[in-house]
């Protein structure tokens, strides 16, 4: 197999958030397969550099899948063609010598496009504001093992935390909805003892502030769970929703 | 709550499984056909005896549908609105993406095949070559365009049941890892039983095996 590989690339330009935004074409050529998605990203974007041309805007930060910055649609699919990981995972030998590959933003109303292919996700940051948190007395830190948490809840708690927030699940959604962002958020916390405590007004405050953002809503399509590169389930909506009907059933 | 996107989702949870339950028991009903012209008059006249049970019944039955079909507006508009930009390419994976992805359109197939159902059914008046409802029935099904009709709208009401039927259990928060997998079967199974049984009564009373 060959090192190298030439691709056409549809890249997504846009100017602002309320610029129309169109498709460059480029050919990337002599890519290494061994390179990431980014750092193919990063040679095409010296190359417009030196040609004295707007190189293309994305974010990234950890570039190892821990930061959930890296936001790209790619042919279609949320962090590219590989399943489990995140764009700045992905590497250039998933694709073909010849092919076309299409790079969009993630798009939904809620995630307006800051410029290219960068989004603005405050939105996930003000829902997490709604009651994505734990409230603690603060005073000497308390004994790790003085709440004891069984096993069960504590690995359920830790499957949804692997969340990192960087919207895959909306921008795969149909419907753009953020559903399992949230649910991940809620079922997190509510697992632990420390969380439980405030479980009630989290639900109701987070899903106010979800609906508040103008995200689409669940049609239970299972496009977030199949594109989350956490592999987050959709069983945490289903808790979501029951807390959510328990918690506006029940007085406070 | 009920103005929440997760309220809206009890509903269409609610009246789709009311809906659902309905349909069996229509089903049940008019397998009657089968057992003859006296026998499905006879079950006719039965329902339409008690006319405070019929108009409370068609009114229970047309709040649930209203309810349903107005939430379901209102959530597909919502949903539309979250991305106004679409994607040049979009190949995200799902469970079902047909069924899943095409409710609305499902739902509004089956909302025009109602009103067409009940002007048919319900509404030609029973006089001359049609003196009972068995005759009307039989009538509409001799002819081979309204059977194609019938038999098109069921299927497509087959793919709506198909994804609602286990959907609504997730709307309601039920996911457990032993049941959902039974949920998913009992849906499919459910959406296919419908589809077998209503598509049979066109096709075996065209085929004049209807008594
Ligand atoms: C025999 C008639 C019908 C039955 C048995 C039925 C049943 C169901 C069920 C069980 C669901 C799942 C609810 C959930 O996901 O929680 C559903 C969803 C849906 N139904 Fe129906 N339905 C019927 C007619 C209609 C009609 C006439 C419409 C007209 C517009 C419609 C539109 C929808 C839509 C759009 C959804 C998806 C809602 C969402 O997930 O956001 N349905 N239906
Ligand atoms: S850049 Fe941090 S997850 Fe991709």
């Amino acid at each position: 197999m060959s090192d190298t590989i030439n691709l056409t690339l549809k890249l997504w330009q846009q100017k602002g958030p309320n610029e129309k935004g169109r498709f460059l074409t480029y050919e990337a050529k002599n890519i290494s397969t061994h390179a990431s998605f980014l750092e193919m990203l990063d040679v095409v974007n010296d190359e417009l550099m030196e040609k004295g041309e707007e190189p293309i805007a994305f974010d990234h930060d950890c570039r190892e899948g821990i930061c959930g910055m890296c936001s790209l649609v790619i042919n279609g699919r949320p962090h590219g063609p590989d399943g489990g990981i995140t764009a700045c995972q992905l590497h250039m030998r998933k694709f073909k010598d010849g092919e076309t590959v299409w790079i969009e933003p993630w798009r939904a109303k809620a995630f307006p496009v800051v410029r290219d292919l960068v989004v603005d996700r405050g939105a996930f940051d003000r829902i997490i504001q709604a009651g994505g948190f734990v409230n603690v007395n603060n005073g000497g830190a308390a004994d790790a093992n003085a709440l004891p948490i069984p096993k069960r809840n504590a690995e359920a708690a830790m499957d949804a935390a692997a969340c990192i927030g960087c919207g895959a699940c909306v921008a795969a959604c149909r419907n753009a909805s953020a559903m399992l962002f949230v649910a991940a958020k809620v079922s997190h916390l509510s697992f632990l003892p420390q969380g439980a405590v405030e479980k009630r007004e989290r639900v109701l405050n987070m899903v106010k502030a979800m609906d508040e953002e103008g995200f689409g809503s669940c049609t239970n399509g299972g496009q977030c769970e199949a594109e989350c590169p956490k592999e987050i389930s959709v069983s945490n909506i289903a808790r979501m929703n029951r807390e959510y009907l328990a918690a506006s059933l029940s007085s406070s | 709550m009920l103005k929440s996107s997760l309220g809206k989702k009890y509903v269409m949870s609610i009246t789709g499984q009311l809906v659902c339950a309905f349909l069996v028991m229509h089903l049940a009903g008019n397998l009657a056909l089968f057992a003859g012209k006296e026998t499905f008059n006879k079950y006719a006249a039965m329902l339409e005896a008690n006319k405070v049970l019929l108009y409370a019944a068609e009114a229970g039955l047309i709040s649930i549908f209203l309810l349903h079909i107005l939430t379901a507006i209102r959530l597909s508009l919502g949903n539309r609105a979250a991305r106004p930009e679409k994607y040049a390419v979009y190949k995200a994976s799902g469970e079902k993406r047909m069924a899943s992805g095409t409710m609305i359109f499902s739902g509004l197939v089956i909302l025009t095949f109602l009103v067409v159902h009940i002007c048919q059914f319900k509404f030609t008046p029973r006089v001359g070559d049609t003196p009972t409802i068995y005759d009307v029935v039989q009538s509409y099904f001799a002819q081979p365009q309204w059977v194609i009709f019938y038999v098109s709208c069921i299927w497509v009401l087959s793919t709506h049941l198909f994804h609602g039927f286990q959907s609504s259990f997730q709307s309601f928060g039920l996911n457990h890892p032993r049941y959902t997998p039974m949920i998913k079967a009992g849906g499919a199974l459910y959406a296919v039983s419908m589809c077998v049984g209503y598509t049979a009564i066109p096709i075996f009373m065209y085929l004049g095996k209807g008594g």
